[in-house]
């Protein structure tokens, strides 16, 4: 078992007659960026909340670092819920303080760490508020605090970027990325299929409780159809579909999927032909949104 | 880790103490009723001089056609007088006098009317008949020879109470059979009904901020639950220390200011007593704490809970209605039906032992109830915690509580 390391074994959960999760295993490995992939209500909060004891597990194995989750894990996990909030009446360290002493932090050390976190994210001039007395973008800082403070191995994100200004949301990007490179295991569960692209080392998509993808976001990409075109033009745009393909354009830049049996070489000179004024043309797997949105189909 | 209770307790009580809304509350209450009692002690004060000195009338007419006041009796501003028309004349026109008119036939029927206008002062006015009955009496009096006899006629028997305890030992009775049940009363309302609303709003407020599932992220839901209530005992106790504190100040002030009419001998206070009504007060509080994180899990927000709360406070404060019956027959029917029902059970057994009225057997049976009723309102408060807390924007149904309770047939 690596050092810090979550696997999934043949979970499944039920609420009443809804079955939230049907047989779901999976395994994230020490050091990686995980994203867990689904629409709504597809199961990700539910096993989540299970791996953290939050609800109990129907059936299955859901094991951090080869245990069941305790009380004893919480110095090494960091947990952003979906559903998040904080006491309004409450001061920002005070909050803060209160997560991290928790975690076993004693008081001294507690102060001491959320003070940085919170010169970090440029707070510390609003340490003593009350959390009600807040914009919300700085509440999602405290926030984040609270899963950060205590410095974790593993991270446990549920849609972290939900509800995030963009400031904010590159924030969070920054610090997931920095945490990332120094080694933490991340798992985070997302809509932003962009970023997970991106950030993301493995992934694993589920619809209605069931796995439908797993693996490294190449290979996944790559076990789903033939290569796409990846172009950036200047000009006029492509046309949206014909008999040679299919395209997600997005400002200068597009991806074209070809329909079956056609080669590149003919989609590039249908291009030439529409007068599309080309800046680059490469070959690539399909990207992970087109991935997703072909399996929810 | 394993006290992370405590950090929850420590973090919930100071959370509390530290809101101004919790020391308006705790303060309002002791103040208000200090300065309804200061307001209403000077009131006293001041009407018992006006009754000492009622005689605020410049002028009062007697007329008594039987001679039945003694005349050396009528001083200023008594004023005998045989023309009551004249004397009516005088008293419509001015307010600061009045007509007492004796019964033509005063000692058959022993009555009098008073005449006076409608602005004449409320007090002298008040106390007039008393002042009339006294002259009466004093002139009836005046005729009697034997000193033993005046004696009685002036003044009231005083009595004085024995009660021989289960020990045979003789104990005086007073007022203070009535400040153990009363103390031990109050104390339960504001522990039940006070304190434990903080849990209410404590656990409530944490799941509509959304709170709460970043810090059962941390703690298992049994160390949040009982760091609550924990903690917030610890304010319950703030809280009565504090009223406890401004009563006795209260009552200093009062005492040093007016003087109290009821005697308290505090050495006549039952102390045996006392362990018992600690424990049920304490039982109690437990009981309805467990209540109340049970409706504040299982309510939509703070609002849905306090509503859903109501249900339960009604039904434990429905022997108030029943106190008469209580004190006059603590071991009837009605009094040992209640001592048993969970809501109830609490506050009907305080008030028995409270008067000494809880016979052994019953005393131990209502000991094991109550630790049966924590004990189960504990894990159906749990319950319904681990159902409802991170059940957002919609209650469970009764099929869904009883169902996650492993009730048969709702059984999953």
């Amino acid at each position: 078992m690596a050092k810090y390391s979550i696997k999934i074994d043949h979970f499944s959960k039920s609420f009443g007659e809804v079955k939230a999760v049907k047989d779901l295993s999976f395994e994230v490995n020490d050091g990686e960026v995980f994203a867990f992939l689904g629409t709504n209500g597809s199961g990700k909060t539910t096993t989540i909340r299970c791996l953290l004891k939050i609800y109990q597990a129907d059936e299955g194995n859901l094991l951090i670092n080869g245990k069941e989750y305790s009380e004893e894990l919480n110095q090494i996990i960091g947990y952003l819920p979906e559903e998040r909030g904080l006491y309004r009446d409450v001061s920002v360290i005070d909050i803060l303080t209160y997560t991290a002493r928790l975690r076993g932090i004693d008081s001294d050390d507690a102060m001491k760490r959320s003070l940085a976190y919170l010169d970090m994210v440029g707070l510390i001039l609003h340490k003593d508020k009350q959390i009600s007395q807040l914009s919300s973008g700085m509440q999602q800082k405290v926030q984040l605090g609270t899963a950060l403070i205590h410095n974790p191995e593993i991270l446990i994100l549920d849609e972290p970027f939900k509800g995030l200004d963009p400031i904010n949301r590159q924030l969070f990007v920054d610090i997931l990325k920095e945490k990332g490179k120094k080694g933490a295991t991340i798992l985070y569960s997302t809509h932003v299929i962009d970023e997970a692209q991106k950030m993301a080392d493995r992934l694993l998509i589920i619809k209605d409780g069931n796995r439908l993808e797993y693996g490294s976001v190449n290979e996944v990409r790559a076990r789903h159809g033939s290569k796409s075109i990846f172009i950036e033009f200047s000009g006029k745009a492509p046309v949206e579909k014909n008999e040679l393909y299919s395209v997600i354009i997005t400002n200068k830049t597009a991806e074209i999927i070809p329909n079956k049996d056609i080669t590149e070489e003919k989609i590039l000179e249908n291009l030439l032909k529409q007068g599309v004024k080309l800046v680059s043309f490469r070959l690539d797997y399909p990207s992970l949104n087109q991935v997703f949105v072909d399996i929810m189909k | 880790m394993k006290k992370n209770y405590l950090e929850v307790a420590k973090f919930e009580f100071l959370k509390t103490i530290k809101k101004k809304s919790f020391w308006l509350a705790t303060l309002f209450l002791p103040i208000f009723i200090g300065v309804i009692g200061l307001i209403s002690g000077l009131s006293s004060v001041d009407a018992a001089k006006k009754m000492e000195n009622p005689i605020s009338f410049t002028k009062i007419y007697i007329y008594d056609p039987e001679n039945v006041i003694r005349s050396a009796f009528l001083v200023s501003p008594f004023e005998a007088t045989q023309d009551l028309d004249a004397a009516q004349a005088v008293v419509k026109q001015d307010s600061s006098t009045i007509l007492v008119k004796l019964s033509a036939n005063y000692y058959q029927d022993l009555t009098f009317d008073l005449y006076y206008r409608k602005d004449a002062d409320f007090i002298g006015t008040a106390s007039m008949p008393t002042v009339i009955n006294a002259l009466v009496k004093q002139s009836a009096i005046a005729d009697i020879q034997n000193p033993g006899v005046i004696n009685i006629l002036n003044g009231t028997s005083t009595t004085t109470s024995y009660t021989y305890d289960d020990n045979g030992k003789l104990v005086k009775e007073g007022f203070e059979k009535y400040l153990l049940p009363i103390a031990s009363l109050v104390i339960f309302f504001m522990a039940v009904f006070i304190s434990s609303s903080f849990l209410l709003q404590s656990v409530s407020a944490e799941k509509e901020n959304r709170m709460i599932e970043t810090i059962l992220s941390i703690v298992d839901k049994k160390s949040l639950m009982f760091g609550k209530m924990i903690g917030l005992m610890g304010v319950m106790f703030v809280q009565l220390s504090t009223w406890l504190v401004l009563g006795l100040g209260i009552y200093k002030v009062v005492m040093g200011k007016f003087s109290l009419p009821i005697p308290i001998d505090f050495t006549n206070i039952d102390l045996s007593l006392l362990p018992l009504n600690i424990f049920l007060i304490l039982m109690g509080f437990l009981f309805f704490a467990a209540i109340m994180t049970g409706t504040g899990a299982v309510g939509t927000g703070a609002e849905d809970s306090r509503n859903l709360s109501s249900i339960f406070i009604i039904l434990s404060i429905f022997p108030i209605y029943l106190m008469q019956l209580l004190i006059t027959d603590p071991n009837g029917t009605i009094a040992t039906v209640l001592s048993y029902f969970p809501f109830t059970s609490f506050m009907v057994l305080l008030i028995r032992n409270s008067f000494g009225a809880l016979p052994l057997p019953e005393l131990i049976l209502g000991i094991f109830t109550s630790v049966v009723y924590v004990v189960a309102a504990m894990y159906i408060a749990m319950k319904l915690f681990e159902l409802g807390c991170l059940m957002y924007n919609r209650r469970p149904s009764l099929k869904e509580v009883l169902g996650y309770m492993n009730i048969k047939p709702f059984k999953k």
